[in-house]
């Protein structure tokens, strides 16, 4: 099983503080946070507890019992007895804001009550069944499974193959025609072709059809973006047809551009996957909620060695995200990163616990120059390159007219992401004001996603949504 | 390249071949080592390279405009973070509670303790101070500290007033004016007068009649000579008046005739004084004992004294009775009309009466009363109240009380002293009366702990036994009003059992007061 625990933040108390910030971040609902907020006084509990694995409540409800709330704080998750179908729930929210606001009145409790036990056990129990090797087998049934291992290899090679094949005549045939058809094809046509992507297996492609149907036709610029999407596309096929000539880490970074990666649990199994310990701070948080799927991406940043890392969640509107990471949070940890020839995505392997401040400072690009030209270094080893995250040292924001910039100490600048939502911006003007401080961000094709800036060594998440609707 | 490219790919292959020659050398060059031949694949070819070499090549554009660098230097610190939480707790407190007077308090201890709004909370405190007085904008700006003010001179969909009052006064619009003349009325009388009386004369007469209104309404004893010298002076009656002029004059005559000491205000004794005449007492009293009192005798008819041009000269007042059903005599229309704005001592000197005697005889003689359908009505009675809201007299308003029923007395209600409004609601039963509360909406009090417990106790009985309704407004102002030691008593009701006063009281004033006072309690925790 992992092998977790929280490591005491000072030397008077004890364990896990949330902060507004991180508990806001794990709300994406307002009625409930503000629902929440109405139940975080002292005076609404009945009881309340925690150790180093469980967080627990007894709020008085409608009902003639108590409702019973419980959060598993060494893997984000929520129990609560009220009726409630949302994740956190209100009195969750609650616990959170309470621990948050009266942490000194927190009794550190071991052993929990029963109705507690029972849950973080089972879900213990859980987490070690998932990560515990598989159990001996026989030399027969080893070469049973991996006879299918291979049959099932070859089916979906097979099955992507024809997802290329399909994809590149396409594109060859709308290369032909020209692209001044594609604003008259509608978004179904793009989904359709899509989904034959998903069902061959191929849901990376899927992902690039469906930018090209999401273009703002309305606007220009679709011109050039169609044409950079159509390039990409094609590298990524003509990399395929190559890719028994290319080394192995670029194989495994074509096969998870077609969307064909590693799992997790392979991952955490594979005993040669890089991993690296450090203090990771989450630097931020971005949730995209697709046709029936929702993606959590965490971004993190390891502040001794500057290595970043992309953590993903899944979930759909039937199974809620687990969230397991809280923005602004620094853990000190190992983190194991899918092969690739840019390492970024990544698990948490090993987490050992949280850290309350840094000791010093993350080191820094100076200006958007470096910026730009670790960009071009990773382009010339990942030509797909996107989303990379960054820390930038001296960073003033700049409204100029309507469009907010982020300018470095040598005047060039970065345009913040379209998709940024207003009140983000309000939140980083509010913390950066007049000064030139150091950023934390996302370089995104479209402009800089802020996530979070430093001061006096203290890392301030900019509130605000970046949850975006594809 | 890139646009020719583009341009290519708008077109198609088939109308329009891939332009070698327009594609850098280098592009060719790797173009003729192409396995591919069909002219779709090398045009993907050459776009994926085209692109991918275009943005490895990128750089940050550079920002033309010019940098404000200049560095806020706060010299106050950040409010510390649990006192920061408490404002949260303000803006997410029950819709019953006063907000703004929460905020207020919050605000004050946060510029008293030499604090600034944390980062996190400026753009929150901003909106939600944008609809709020200006009293409270003023404190919010002082408050989000220079990194607050530099945001707001950014954010033009905030609308927070903070330029000096001088400025305002000199170059802001009318309506600016006003809302500052009359903020500074009641904040700082003397700054208020001494603008208007710099820009007097450059002002429009319509303008000066606005100031003036607003004069009346805050009539202070500072006012005085500035509004003698008008009446002297400015608005004298003259040919070819204009109606703003007339509206003028009579504002500003009846602003002295508040004044005994003004001379306008001696034209007035003088003309009314032979009115006042001594009588032997009516009925077996007056029959008995042979003594005399002191009456006002109106004429039925105009004299020199009450004549429509010499009121409307003196005193400004129009002849035009809007119920002329109700005045026997145009000289009880002009009585009463005047009853609203002499001080009430007048009467008691003039009619050597106590308040109470006074009002005795105003209320109840007979040349004052009319009867309409069928009940009697004191004429005076509208007037003498609204001299009591105005001048607050206490002594006024206590023989008052007494003598009108409720629904005349709730314009006194509000102007009645802590005190007398506490003897008034104890003797009358009025604990759970919304009406007679929302007259103390505008008050800034605190009530006794005595009367204050006896209010809680009695809301909860009333509420939770008696079954009474009970208004969710009187809550804002016990919010306020209450004294703090008066929230040990309240009562929670037992809101399992099936009654809807009791969950309807639970939720309307117990949930939002217990809110209150844990807010109160975390602020004062900041000595």
């Amino acid at each position: 099983m992992l092998n977790i625990y929280l490591r005491p933040n000072s030397e008077t108390n004890s364990l896990l503080k949330f902060t507004d910030q991180q508990i806001e971040s794990l709300v994406t609902d307002p009625a409930s946070l503000k629902a929440g907020k109405g139940l975080s006084a002292k005076s609404k509990w009945v009881s309340f507890a925690y150790n180093e694995r469980v967080m627990w409540g007894e709020i008085k409800g409608s009902g003639a019992k108590p409702y019973r709330t419980q959060i598993d704080i060494k893997s984000i998750a929520f129990k609560c007895s009220c009726p409630s179908f949302k994740f956190p729930c209100k009195h969750s929210i609650g616990l959170m804001l309470l621990n948050a606001n009266e942490y000194d009145s927190f009794e550190n409790a071991i052993p929990e009550p029963d109705w507690v036990k029972e849950w973080i056990d089972k879900r213990e129990a859980k987490a070690e069944k998932a990560t515990e090797s598989e159990v001996e087998k026989t030399e027969e049934e080893v070469l049973k499974a991996d006879k299918q291992k291979a049959k099932r290899v070859n089916e979906r090679v097979a099955n992507v193959e024809d997802a290329v094949a399909e994809l590149d005549l396409w594109l060859k045939d709308l290369v032909r025609t020209g692209t001044l058809t594609l604003p008259s094809k509608g978004i179904q046509y793009f989904e359709n072709l899509a989904k034959r992507m998903v069902d061959n297996k191929a849901s990376g492609l899927a992902g690039w059809v469906r930018a090209l149907g999401n273009l703002d036709f309305q606007n220009e610029t679709w011109k050039t973006e169609a044409l950079s999407i159509i390039s990409k596309v094609s590298l990524i096929i003509q990399a395929f047809r190559n890719i028994n000539n290319l080394n192995p880490e670029l194989q495994y970074s074509i096969k998870s551009l077609l969307g064909w990666s590693q799992s997790s649990k392979e991952l955490l199994e594979d005993t040669n996957a890089f991993t690296l310990k450090d203090e990771w701070l989450v630097i931020g948080q971005e949730t995209e909620n697709m046709e029936d799927l929702i993606i959590q991406r965490n971004w993190l940043w390891g502040t001794k060695n500057n290595q970043s890392a992309l953590i993903l969640n899944f979930g759909t509107k039937f199974s809620p995200l687990t969230n397991s990471l809280l923005s602004g949070s620094i853990l000190e940890g190992e983190l194991s990163f899918f092969p690739a020839v840019w390492k970024n995505r990544a698990v948490l392997k090993q987490q050992k616990g949280f850290i309350e401040k840094l000791e010093t400072p993350p080191t820094t690009m100076a200006n958007w120059l470096e910026v730009f030209a670790h960009r071009s270094k990773l382009l010339s080893i990942y030509p797909w390159a996107t989303d990379i995250p960054m820390v930038l040292a001296n960073a003033r924001f700049v409204m100029d007219g309507t469009k907010g910039l982020v300018v470095d100490q040598n005047k060039h600048y970065q345009l913040l992401v379209v998709s940024i939502d207003y009140n983000k911006i309000l939140n980083l003007m509010a913390i950066m004001g007049n000064n030139a401080l150091t950023i934390a961000g996302i370089l995104r094709k479209d402009g800089f996603l802020p996530l979070g800036v430093f001061e006096n060594n203290e890392y301030i998440i900019i509130p605000g949504n970046v949850a975006k609707t594809s | 390249m890139w646009q020719k490219l583009v341009e290519n790919s708008l077109i198609g292959t088939a109308k329009l071949k891939l332009q070698k020659e327009e594609l850098p050398a280098f592009l060719n060059e790797f173009l003729e080592n192409s396995v591919f031949t069909d002219e779709e694949s090398l045009f993907l070819q050459a776009t994926s390279f085209a692109n991918l070499y275009l943005e490895s090549g990128a750089l940050p554009p550079t920002f033309e405009g010019v940098i404000d660098d200049s560095k806020f230097e706060e010299t106050k610190a950040f409010a510390p973070k649990k006192f920061s939480k408490i404002l949260a707790y303000i803006l997410d407190s029950s819709i019953y509670l006063p907000k703004e007077y929460l905020l207020q308090l919050w605000l004050n201890k946060l510029i008293v303790k030499s604090w600034v709004v944390d980062s996190s909370n400026i753009n929150t405190i901003l909106e939600f101070g944008n609809k709020l007085s200006n009293k409270s904008k003023s404190s919010i700006y002082e408050a989000v500290g220079k990194k607050g003010q530099w945001l707001l001179a950014l954010r033009k969909d905030l609308n927070y007033q903070v330029s000096e009052d001088s400025q305002i006064w000199d170059e802001g619009d009318n309506a600016q004016r006003k809302v500052l003349f009359e903020e500074l009325r009641k904040s700082e009388p003397l700054k208020a007068m001494e603008f208007l009386e710099k820009t007097w004369k450059t002002e429009s007469i319509t303008t000066k009649r606005a100031f003036l209104e607003i004069m009346d309404s805050t009539l202070q004893e500072t006012d005085y000579s500035f509004l003698d010298n008008l009446w002297k002076y400015e608005f004298l009656p003259k040919a070819n008046e204009k109606e703003t002029e007339k509206t003028c004059r009579a504002l500003v005559v009846k602003m002295l005739l508040k004044f005994e000491k003004s001379e306008m205000f001696q034209i007035f004794e003088n003309g009314i004084t032979p009115y006042f005449q001594k009588k032997k007492k009516s009925g077996l009293m007056g029959f008995v004992t042979g003594k005399e009192e002191i009456i006002l005798d109106l004429p039925v008819e105009e004299d020199h004294f009450w004549s429509k041009t010499n009121i409307l000269s003196i005193l400004g007042i129009n002849s035009n009775p809007s119920q002329s059903a109700i005045f026997s005599a145009l000289s009880i229309y002009w009585l009463s009309e005047i009853m609203s704005l002499v001080p009430f001592g007048f009467w008691e000197r003039k009619l050597e009466k106590s308040t109470t005697e006074a009002l005795n005889y105003l209320l109840k003689d007979e040349q004052f009363k009319v009867v309409l359908e069928g009940k009697k009505y004191s004429i005076l009675l509208s007037s003498i109240i609204q001299n009591a809201v105005n001048t607050k007299n206490q002594t006024l308003i206590a023989s008052l009380l007494p003598m009108v029923d409720k629904d005349d007395a709730l314009p006194l209600v509000g102007a009645v002293s802590t005190e007398l409004f506490e003897q008034y609601v104890s003797k009358n039963n009025l604990w759970i009366d919304a009406q007679v509360f929302a007259q103390r909406a505008h008050v800034e009090e605190k009530w006794s702990l005595r009367f204050s417990e006896k209010m809680v106790v009695k809301i909860y009985e009333d509420a939770t036994k008696n079954n009474i309704y009970l208004s969710e407004n009187i809550t804002k102002i016990c919010a306020k009003s209450l004294h703090i030691g008066a929230f040990q008593f309240l009562g929670k009701a037992d809101v399992d059992i099936n009654n809807y006063q009791a969950k309807h009281y639970q939720r309307v004033f117990y949930e939002p007061l217990f809110q209150f006072k844990e807010i109160m309690s975390n602020i004062e925790k900041y000595a």
